[in-house]
């Protein structure tokens, strides 16, 4: 075989072979598929070679038994829980720039990247040198970038709140950033929470005013007591009240009136797995401060509350019904 | 590679040290004196040249190590909590469970960074063979929402098997 792994080839040719394996091994396709697919597999060279390396994708997985493997791997989940629980893994991760040297060791995970960062499930709170208050809530990862000039929180994942410092020991008060992929707001004063999302950003400001950037767009700045979306193009004033977003901080969600799916998305931040409901009553309205220390006593109190099953398909699937 | 020179002088001057960071880590001493030993075996098999940070350096790979070392033991537990269920008869040997642990070990590790929801598709899919129906039947979503799934478990093995430098 003339496959080297360096050969690149262009992502839409390997979606292409991806979809196609998604209809004939994953599905059961009909003629008219297959005589598609044998069409799309003779036009280009590079479509026979995705082809092939998307095949041999499956290869690490045959010949294992197939219900052993599965139990193992289903009861990881819980084992990784628990040993976190015990030794606070994190202290690995604090305080450390791991890229100082572009090594790259393991798979890479954004906390590998990150000088502080929290696991599902987890808040922390940092001083940082600046006299910054760092509070990072679950699942969430910064990077932090220092100068002479500015102090630049870089946010990879997840949501932070920041109470800025007053930065003694220089001279020239240097700027406090929190940049993120599509924009960046600079602290005037200020205690903010910041929340990343796909594609945008959610913006709370409790005390002093931000400014928001985006990267392709025109600056506002935010007072407090504002809440405000950010994307790549434009910054958007929204009606809820920041204190509630950041209730986190505190260990708390607090609902007002929201759909259960929302909340139930709220939730299934915080633990591992699939929390969902069925769609009759994914619009009941629920109002509430639940707990975040125990997301699974915090459920079972919310279907007691509401009249609600809880369904454990598996212990990291869990669905929610009337 | 450091020369030997510069690695025995790498070795005595930060191998206490390393020890020490990892046992504040590990709270066990022969787990620490181990995984400093091989902290610096991978200096060995690598090119590296002069190390500017060395301790930045030895903290990076021996980070690495300790993930390492939890994900096989977390794997090893699991898989003997399974087998401690099965008949004796049916358990299989332990080099055949030695194979399967590797196994377990790569596709634990490939699929580490995917959603639960996305990895538990993707395993019925690749474990028992499940169709793409039958895990939208088996886990309550809709078809799309198993096949988008898949096509992003199968998005994400291919970047890390054939693009990754």
């Amino acid at each position: 075989m003339t496959d080297t792994p360096l050969t690149a080839l262009p992502g839409e040719v390997v979606d292409q072979a991806i979809d196609w394996s998604i209809k004939l091994n994953y599905n059961s396709a009909d003629a008219a598929t297959q005589a598609a697919f044998a069409d799309w597999l003779q036009g280009r060279e590079e479509n026979r070679l995705a082809w092939q390396r998307v095949q041999s994708l499956g290869g690490r997985f045959a010949s294992m038994p197939s219900e052993l493997a599965l139990q193992t791997l289903g009861k990881l989940p819980e084992a990784r829980l628990r040993r976190r629980q015990m030794t606070r893994l994190l202290v690995l991760f604090a305080g450390i720039g791991a890229t100082t040297l572009g090594v790259r060791e393991v798979t890479p995970w954004q906390r590998l990247v990150a000088d502080y960062s929290t696991r599902v499930g987890e808040r922390n709170r940092w001083s940082l040198a600046d006299g910054s208050l760092l509070d990072l809530n679950t699942d969430s990862a910064v990077r932090l970038h220092f100068d002479e000039r500015q102090r630049e929180l870089e946010l990879l994942r997840g949501e932070l709140h920041l109470i800025s410092g007053a930065d003694p020991g220089h001279a020239q008060k240097r700027t406090l950033l929190v940049r993120i992929a599509f924009g960046a707001f600079e602290a005037l004063g200020t205690r903010l929470s910041v929340r990343l999302e796909a594609r945008s950003c959610r913006l709370g400001v409790t005390e002093g005013a931000v400014r928001l950037q985006p990267v392709a767009g025109t600056a506002v700045v935010a007072q407090a007591g504002e809440s405000w979306l950010l994307d790549a193009r434009e910054a958007r004033r929204e009606a809820h009240e920041p204190a509630d977003s950041a209730a986190w901080r505190d260990g708390l969600l607090v609902a007002r009136d929201r759909p259960l799916a929302e909340v139930l998305d709220e939730l299934g931040r915080y633990r591992h797995g699939h929390l969902g409901c069925d769609p009759q009553i994914a619009g009941k309205r629920i109002s509430g401060n639940f707990s975040l220390a125990n997301i699974d006593a915090t459920l079972t109190f919310l279907a007691q509350a509401h009249g609600l099953q809880l369904h454990y398909l598996t212990r990291y699937w869990i669905r929610v019904s009337a | 590679m450091p020369s030997g020179l510069a690695l025995d002088r790498l070795y005595i001057e930060h191998h206490g040290w390393l020890q020490g960071w990892l046992q504040a880590r590990l709270n066990n001493r022969a787990d620490a004196a181990d995984l400093a030993q091989d902290t610096f075996l991978r200096l060995l098999q690598r090119r590296i040249g002069e190390l500017a940070e060395p301790r930045a350096y030895l903290r990076t790979v021996a980070r690495g190590l300790v993930i390492d070392l939890w994900r096989r033991r977390d794997i090893e537990r699991a898989w003997l909590e399974t087998i401690a269920q099965l008949p004796e008869h049916q358990a299989p040997s332990p080099e055949t469970g030695l194979l399967i642990i590797e196994s377990l070990i790569a596709i634990d590790s490939l699929l580490d960074e995917l959603p639960a929801a996305v990895r538990e598709a993707f395993l019925l899919a690749q474990l028992d063979g499940m169709t793409c129906p039958a895990i939208a039947q088996r886990l309550g979503v809709s078809l799309s929402t198993v096949e988008r799934y898949i096509a992003k478990a199968l998005r994400h093995c291919y970047r890390l098997t054939f693009e990754q430098p």
